[in-house]
């Protein structure tokens, strides 16, 4: 149930952008002579105008003609490659979270400026963050306050939380609510969130293979057998249902794109390990993927550990 | 989103079907003028295909333009239906181990009786027997070995299952195994299960809203711990809590066999199992509550919770 309705965030979202007018990836906007130029000379310029993002490196990878090159897009937007007229092929890269677009044929007479408008789609995707836990290991019996901060509204939690929990936690990791006792904060939102993450990383397990590839991982990472048990029954049941699933790990900063924790007193250390998954026909066909380094985590202090996930499809590029 | 589930459900039993010659489950066989009837009344007649169990007083539960009725089929083969001259859509259930069919809109002339085939197939898809979580407490330290005996199919468990699981349990109800502790047993398989009528009628409803305190007032009345009661409801209330009204069933201890069975040495003093069979449903529905029985936990206990969600329950086979 939870698939499908991962599934119908991707469908609407897809539906909705269909609703838009199609724009094509590469549209010539303006051709017009330019009689300073050399009789053997001609100009092409590109203006790229779907990149948003802020980290400002802005050069845009290309080939023309097969060869390779790099460009500072001028104004952050457009750059200009003087070449000869006649008929010329280009691709366009900017980074993973772009579709790279290629453009076969394009002609240009001599002496002439030709513009064109590139349009890198971004592949970032929407998805549903599910189970998050979070377990709490303070030092000493601890009156802790836990804020999740996400984009859209928590859909569940447990214990139920009134903008924050407010709980006694004990070294061993019960939490203390009043009668009750916990192993675990459990929150669990429906939002859209847009990941971030290079479809190029990860690995491609069978199914007979999946829980000793979580165990290792999962114990790489430095999770205890009990929360190893907690990720891997939720999460495992689904997975082996198909013949193989690619598995990409997001650690700790990465986590941020899902929701923010706030915890006060301030932890010494908070961990985060969140798993996107896709179900693969052929686990074959993803050997090109590069393993993830799992980086140990040491348990010093006061230590907090958030474990997450999300099924996700394959981007359109994958499942060619 | 239940549409959506309904179609999907459609269309995978649609492309099975159609694997292997596809019969559509309403087709038109005959439709010919009845001199009995006037220009402002029309009859379909329903001739019902399929059905392969032994009763013999078949009663089919249709619905024409909305409004619900129920037909006993004359020979236990058909039943008609006197109307007016139009377009009429129906819908049709049976028993719950058959898909219930839905017909377009059927237009029939005034004058005019029309037959149709109406194919009843069997509902062939398994639900995952979900998550069933095994929690030992011995009063001290004890060596324990499990097994589980599970009637469906494709069995997963955590920690691995080498024919049982054996490890040492403490009194808090931690396991260790060799390398590793663990709070609890897991394990589930595929299987095909539906209620009884009868069991139908007993049970809970529960507004998706109120299902966090609809599930720890009763799993207080079992008598399970805030633990235990956390991991049973971070797992269902998610789903619970997407419909707006669930049915609930209680399935407990010797009834849970049906699933599986547990043999544990040694032997516990008592075993506690509880099943939660639900489906989301839509309309009126009206249950007789039932006792939830209260877990003993002196002694070696063990605890068992599993669940199994079912599909939708529609109006159409609520009684």
């Amino acid at each position: 149930m939870k698939q499908l309705f991962v599934l119908l965030l991707l469908a609407n979202f897809t539906f909705a952008n269909h609703v838009e007018e199609y724009i094509p990836p590469v549209s010539l906007e303006k051709s017009e002579k330019d009689p300073s130029l050399k009789p053997d000379e001609s100009v092409f310029r590109f203006t790229f105008k779907s990149i948003s993002d802020t980290e400002g490196k802005q050069v845009i990878f290309y080939s023309i003609d097969g060869s390779e090159k790099r460009a500072k897009l001028m104004d952050n937007i457009y750059f200009e490659i003087s070449t000869t007229p006649g008929e010329h092929s280009f691709q366009f890269y900017y980074d993973e979270h772009h579709d790279e677009v290629t453009a076969n044929s394009l002609v240009i007479k001599a002496q002439y400026r030709d513009e064109y408008s590139i349009r890198l789609e971004n592949v970032d995707f929407p998805i549903m963050v599910e189970k998050p836990v979070i377990y709490l290991y303070p030092t000493a019996v601890t009156e802790v306050t836990v804020e999740v901060i996400t984009e859209g509204q928590l859909t569940f939690t447990y214990p139920s939380y009134e903008e924050s929990w407010k709980m006694t936690i004990n070294p061993d990791g019960t939490i203390q609510n009043g009668e009750n006792s916990y192993r675990y904060l459990f929150w669990e939102s429906q939002h859209t969130a847009f990941i971030k993450s290079d479809p190029s990383t990860g690995s491609a397990i069978a199914n007979k293979d999946i829980v000793s590839f979580l165990e290792a991982s999962l114990g790489e990472f430095g999770f205890t057998t009990q929360e190893q048990a907690d990720f891997i029954t939720y999460w495992a049941p689904k997975m082996i249902r198909y013949p193989g699933c690619k598995i990409q790990f997001l650690l700790n900063d990465e986590c941020n794109q899902f929701a923010q924790l706030n915890i006060d007193p301030k932890p010494d250390q908070v961990f985060r390990f969140y798993m996107l998954w896709s179900p693969l026909e052929n686990v074959n066909d993803f050997n090109y993927l590069r393993p993830q380094k799992i980086q140990s985590i040491s348990r010093l202090g006061f230590t907090v550990i958030e474990w997450g996930g999300s099924q996700i499809e394959l981007s359109p590029k994958e499942v060619l | 989103m239940k549409q959506l589930f309904i179609l999907l459900l459609i269309a995978n039993i649609s492309w099975a079907e159609r694997g292997e010659g596809w019969n559509y489950p309403i087709s038109l066989e005959k439709s010919e003028v009845d001199s009995s009837l006037t220009n402002e009344e029309s009859i379909f007649r329903f001739r019902v295909a399929n059905i392969t169990d032994a009763n013999e007083n078949r009663v089919i539960i249709y619905k024409i333009d909305g409004r619900k009725k129920k037909a006993k089929l004359i020979d236990n083969e058909y039943f008609d239906v006197h109307t007016v001259p139009g377009k009429h859509v129906f819908q049709f259930f049976y028993k719950r181990c058959y898909v219930k069919v839905y017909s377009d809109s059927l237009l029939i002339k005034g004058g005019y009786k029309d037959e149709y085939f109406v194919r009843f197939d069997e509902v062939n898809s398994q639900d995952a027997v979900t998550k069933p979580v095994i929690y030992l407490y011995p009063p001290e330290d004890t060596h324990i070995s499990v097994k589980v005996d599970i009637e469906g199919d494709n069995p997963f468990f955590y920690p691995s299952y080498p024919g049982k699981w054996e490890f040492i349990a403490t009194p808090d109800g931690e396991l260790n195994f060799d390398n590793a502790t663990y709070n609890y047993l897991f394990w589930e398989a595929d299987q095909f299960f539906r209620l009884t009528a009868e069991e139908y009628q007993t049970g809970f409803i529960c507004k998706g809203e109120n299902a966090v305190a609809f599930l720890e007032e009763k799993l207080t009345l079992a008598g399970l711990t805030s633990e235990e009661k956390a991991d049973f409801i971070t797992f269902w209330v998610p789903r619970l809590q997407r419909n707006e009204l669930n049915y609930v069933h209680f399935m407990f201890n010797d009834e849970c066999n049906v699933f599986a069975q547990l043999s544990i040495t040694p032997q516990p003093d008592h075993v506690y199992r509880l099943y939660m069979i639900w489906s989301p449903i839509e309309g009126e529905f009206v249950v007789e509550e039932q006792t939830i029985p209260l877990m003993n936990r002196s002694g070696f206990s063990v605890l068992e919770w599993g669940g199994i969600e079912q599909p939708i329950i529609e109006d159409i086979e609520i009684n």
